[in-house]
């Protein structure tokens, strides 16, 4: 083949999902020239699994990336057919927002978008070689055009050396129908980039009008909606317009995928790469979950100009007839069309303990990884990863500081110091059991967490900025008013008596009302004559912070213990070795992954708390001899 | 820096022991020892047994046997030598002081362990039961160290994590599935879980009053009227065969007058005054003291004559509004051994006794040993290590904190759990985060 020079630039970006998209949109809007390269530009911001943004955990990390300057919050916002606030009830911590998206307007808002961006070019080529030439990358096309660029980004998803098993059936390929990217992989064997094999699935996807939906349950979105963007607080952003539908699994069922478990590609060890424990296939289920006699599917819409629908929960890699034999044996779906057949897909990615905190290679500077492609799992953990990677790249090229967020910050933070340093042996979903300051990290509080991160970087607009500002000042004006707001007795004893609280002895404050579990800031309104008008995201920070000031204040000092540890840096070129006391084993990781910190190395497994104290004392002996 | 110290127990024994560790522990010994055969250790030796004098100038403080260890073949790792020098505390306070002027220091508590530690000849959590090994001076408490060293504790503290990590997995699969079919976590569910939890770890804390107790012993006053035969009965306890009477100097608590094993149970005793109205200044003080005593004793041992009356009635009264156990002994029945004991005396253990003749003193001994070892101590776990005791204190409060806050959200109700399994994961050393995530994949069935 002919190769001929096609151009250079600072930034290259290889995939445009959700990773891809907000590195180049980072990377651009930081006045780096970048290029984003795509296997086809029909299939920018896919939403190829759940047509859902947001979940658990997810839309944690949904509204942490929209406080630092982040895209995807706001196209979820405009583009979603339904909107829940989950885990009501359950606590703020843990209230996370998720939307069913409408997948093919977000992927065409998302791509145009990108066409607008200034300073960013989106491409349609397979990336088929990386090389390094001095401080630059070359990377090679398949129709051979070579780009100059000084930092690449992978974000490959599971395009690299994809491959899609259906039953007896597989055949190269990437999600929906997309081509697999083939050269990327032995270019970065050759490079000495250490792979691993992971596996995921996908469920099918159903005809709307052949599913008899009365019979099924339904499930509406939430009357008041909140959106993902902080720049949308308290603004109107549209009604829900769909519903999902929940369907349960059934003897029926149990014994068709019983009968056929021999033509399961997981079970014939036609399938070898690694899946996750928390996406299992429905056969996974029935097989480790034998005493369960049923399991919840949900019917979620793909889009408003499609008959498709998603059933969640359905994921298989059986034959396409045992599929449809399955299906047609729920209540409702006697007749259903299966207009896509579910799959199970194996792509290779990145141990990614080869990476730092920034998402750069420790070993090759100028090289980032980013989403599936570091071995996580969601495009909302895609979409973080990608935003931080091409911050850092746009950060180191113009001599600034790096963005690193530390476990305490946010839920970006704990994704992505797990994924350097525990390393993963399954595509790595968040979860808010994954944090220790989970009552700090919360959802409603995430601008108060990142935006002046996002701000300083300068991702966040003065505008932006300056509103944030002041809703915190409101914040801390209206908090010092129920501090300083006293009732008597008798001024309360009605409110107490309609929501059952205790009566009260003396003069109590506004503030310790509102610290009872049975009150709330909204009930307590009829008696607190001098309350401002203020905007709901203002009033919900006052109300969490006084209720949970008990938890938050403890969390805070496990934060303060913490960032003791963190501080304590370990040199780079330290020997392990030469630690006495240190067991072999941890001798041995740390010379591996040579830890940034004492608070890093003490959560490198196979480094245990007598390790860890070995460090403490050594780190104190060598300050002493020091000084 | 070389480091030195008493090996041996600062009692009055036949020899005592002094240990030397460091870079200069054989240049320091060699400029204080003199011999006549033989040297301290030669080039190339690993070890070596000698005997010399040891001297100050001319002037000949001891003889001792000398043992040298060469690093690392020594129980710190580094160049050992220890003295067996004969026992007597001035003696070997000499010894010492000799050592430091040469440039050894005192090695602080535990520090010969932590260097044993540091270079790699012994892990943390055997280091740590060495160290309570070394503490026990006798055998009760030298089974709780034991018990510590082969995993008892550990095993009982597995067990509550193991209680706690379920319903955390429950909780934390309830929260983070909102989608599955995990179900409610009921308050009642909970809040049983956390009854039976904080019921099982207050048994592991208090036992640490126990466990304390058989390292540190009974603060004990031995309190009443003038002339009732206190000093003769502390004695008498210092001189039966079921006691060790160790020297008070050395013992850190001044107003301590001996130290005694009695029914297998170390009691710091204390000599007071004898307690009566007085208009002497100097005997008042000394009353008080008595009383400070008592308020402060664990356990106080009213000794009253056979012939008591109202103001031993009162005394005794008095004893037992305090916090500590108290005993009545009733001295000198071998004068009177068929005379009745007053009424009040059921309120209290009470014992006829002899400081003459040792009659009853046996009963007091069995009495003692079943007031502070506890029931069954030799059966269970007892806790006796600070950190772990620190540790469990902090599950406890957690949990008792999850119990009060149940009316809360399970958010928070959750981070109490978790914080309660990792104060239990430090005694343990394992982390919570990746158990939990394991326990709920492994018990539920979740995700899309």
């Amino acid at each position: 083949m002919t190769y001929y020079h096609a151009g250079a630039c600072d930034i290259a970006v290889v995939g445009a999902g959700h990773a891809g998209i907000e590195a180049a949109l980072a990377g651009a809007r930081l006045g780096r020239k970048t290029i984003l390269f795509t296997i086809c530009l029909d299939g920018v911001g896919n939403l190829p699994c759940n047509p859902s943004i947001g979940g658990t955990a997810k839309g944690h990390l949904v509204r942490e990336l929209d406080a630092l300057g982040g895209q995807m919050g706001k196209v979820a916002d405009e583009v979603f057919l339904q909107s829940r606030m989950l885990n009501l009830g359950k606590g703020p911590a843990v209230h996370s927002l998720r939307v069913q998206a409408d997948r093919r307007r977000y992927q065409d808002r998302m791509k145009h978008l990108l066409e607008l961006e200034p300073n960013l070019e989106l491409k349609q080529a397979e990336i088929k070689d990386l090389v390094r030439d001095g401080e630059e990358w070359i990377l090679t096309t398949h129709l051979g055009a070579q780009y100059r660029a000084k930092a690449v980004i992978l974000s490959t998803g599971t395009y690299l050396k994809g491959r899609i098993i259906v039953g007896e059936t597989d055949y190269e390929g990437g999600p929906d129908g997309m081509f697999a990217a083939t050269g990327l992989t032995d270019a970065l064997k050759r490079l000495g980039i250490s792979l691993l094999r992971f596996k995921t699935g996908t469920p099918p996807r159903i005809k709307r009008s052949s599913v008899d939906l009365s019979q099924l349950e339904v499930q509406r979105g939430d009357d008041k909606i909140v959106p993902f963007s902080f720049e949308n607080e308290g603004k109107h952003i549209g009604e829900n317009t769909h519903d999902c539908y929940l369907v349960h699994t059934n003897a029926e069922t149990h014994r068709i995928i019983r009968e056929n478990l021999h033509r399961s590609p997981l079970y014939s060890g036609n399938i070898t790469g690694i899946g996750p424990r928390y996406c299992p296939s429905i056969e996974d289920k029935i097989v480790r979950f034998a005493e369960k006699e049923r399991h919840q599917l949900f019917l979620e819409p793909m889009g408003r100009d499609t008959e498709e629908m998603y059933l969640q929960g359905f994921s298989s890699s059986l034959p396409e007839d045992v599929q449809l034999k399955m299906l047609h044996s729920l209540k409702g779906f006697e007749n259903a069309v299966m207009m896509r057949t579910a799959y199970a897909i194996e792509y290779d990615c990145a141990d990614p303990l080869q990476l730092s905190a920034t998402l750069e290679f420790k070993d090759f500077s100028g090289l980032y990884g980013a989403g599936q492609f570091n071995g996580t799992s969601g495009y909302e953990e895609a979409a973080v990863q990608g935003f931080v990677a091409g911050v850092n790249a746009a950060l180191k090229q113009k001599g600034e500081a790096p963005l690193i967020l530390d476990r305490a910050s946010s839920y970006i933070g704990t994704l992505i110091d797990d994924l350097v340093t525990k390393g993963t042996n399954e595509p790595y979903r968040m979860m808010t059991s994954r944090s220790e300051y989970r009552l700090l990290l919360r959802q409603d509080n995430a601008d108060l967490r990142l935006t002046p991160t996002g701000y300083r970087i300068g991702l966040i607009s003065q505008t932006r900025y300056e509103a944030f500002l002041e809703k915190y000042r409101l914040v801390e004006e209206e908090k010092a008013r129920c501090l300083n707001t006293h009732f008597s007795p008798e001024s309360v004893q009605e409110i107490l008596e309609a929501n059952h609280s205790p009566a009260v002895r003396g003069s109590v404050s506004l503030a310790d009302l509102i610290r009872r579990p049975e009150l709330t800031y909204a009930a307590l309104a009829p008696v607190d004559k001098t309350r401002p008008s203020l905007p709901d995201g203002v009033t919900e920070q006052v109300e969490i912070s006084l209720k949970y000031e008990g938890y938050i204040r403890r969390q805070m000092s496990a934060v303060e213990e913490f960032k003791k540890l963190e501080s304590r840096r370990l040199p780079a070129d330290l020997d392990y070795t030469t630690v006495k006391g240190l067991r072999l084993e941890a001798q041995q990781k740390l010379n591996k992954f040579r830890p940034a910190s004492i608070g890093q190395a003490s959560r490198i497994s196979g480094v245990n708390p007598a390790d860890v104290t070995v460090l403490l004392i050594w780190f104190d002996r060598r300050k002493e001899e020091e000084s | 820096m070389t480091i030195a110290a008493l090996a041996t127990a600062p009692f009055r024994a036949a020899i005592g022991v002094i240990r030397m560790s460091g870079p200069q522990a054989f240049s320091i010994a060699r400029s204080v020892l003199r011999y006549q055969n033989g040297a301290l250790i030669e080039e190339g030796q690993k070890r070596n047994v000698s005997f010399a004098r040891i001297v100050d100038g001319d002037e000949v403080i001891d003889e001792a046997v000398v043992c040298a260890f060469r690093g690392p073949h020594s129980y710190t790792g580094e160049d050992t030598v220890e003295f067996s020098c004969h026992g007597g505390v001035y003696l070997l306070q000499r010894v010492l002081r000799l050592l430091f002027d040469r440039g050894a220091r005192q090695a602080e508590g535990g520090e010969f362990t932590k260097r044993a530690f540091l270079n790699g000849k012994s892990d943390l959590t055997r280091a740590e039961g060495v160290m309570d090994l070394i503490d026990s001076q006798y055998a009760n408490a030298a089974r709780v160290a034991m018990s510590e060293l082969d995993g008892t504790v550990g095993r009982s503290i597995s067990e509550i994590r193991d209680e706690l990590l379920g319903i955390c997995a429950k909780l934390l699969a309830y929260v983070d599935y909102p989608d599955d079919e995990i179900g409610e976590v009921s308050t009642d569910e909970i809040a049983a879980l956390l009854d039976s939890s904080i019921h099982r770890v207050t048994a592991l804390c208090d036992s640490y009053g126990v466990g304390r107790i058989l390292r540190d012993g009974v603060r004990t006053a031995l309190c009443g009227r003038p002339n009732v035969g206190k000093s003769s009965l502390m004695n008498r306890m210092a001189g039966t065969d079921r006691s060790i009477v160790t020297d008070v100097a050395g013992t850190t608590r001044d107003t301590v007058d001996a130290c005694v094993v009695f029914g297998d149970v170390k009691l710091n005793l204390t000599d007071t005054a004898g307690i009566r109205e007085t208009r002497d200044p100097v005997e008042q003080i000394g009353v008080s003291r008595a009383r400070g005593e008592m308020e402060k004793a664990e356990l106080i041992l009213c000794v009253f004559a056979p012939d008591c009356n109202a103001e031993d009635e009162d005394l005794a009264e008095e004893a037992l509004q305090h916090q500590g156990k108290t005993i009545f002994l009733f001295n000198k029945s071998d004068l009177a051994p068929q005379k009745p004991l007053p009424p009040w005396a059921d309120r209290a253990p009470a014992f006829r006794v002899s400081a003459k003749t040792a009659m009853g003193m046996d009963a007091v001994a069995d009495c003692v040993k079943a007031l502070f070892t506890a029931q069954g101590t030799s059966a269970s776990t007892v806790i006796s290590n600070g950190r772990q005791y620190q540790c469990l204190c902090r599950v406890k409060t957690a949990l008792q904190r999850a119990r009060q806050n149940l009316a809360l959200t399970p958010d928070v109700i959750v981070s109490d759990l978790e914080q309660a399994v990792a104060a239990v994961g430090e005694i343990t050393g394992q982390t919570v985060s990746e158990q939990v995530i394991h326990e709920i994949f492994s018990r539920f069935c979740v995700g899309k």
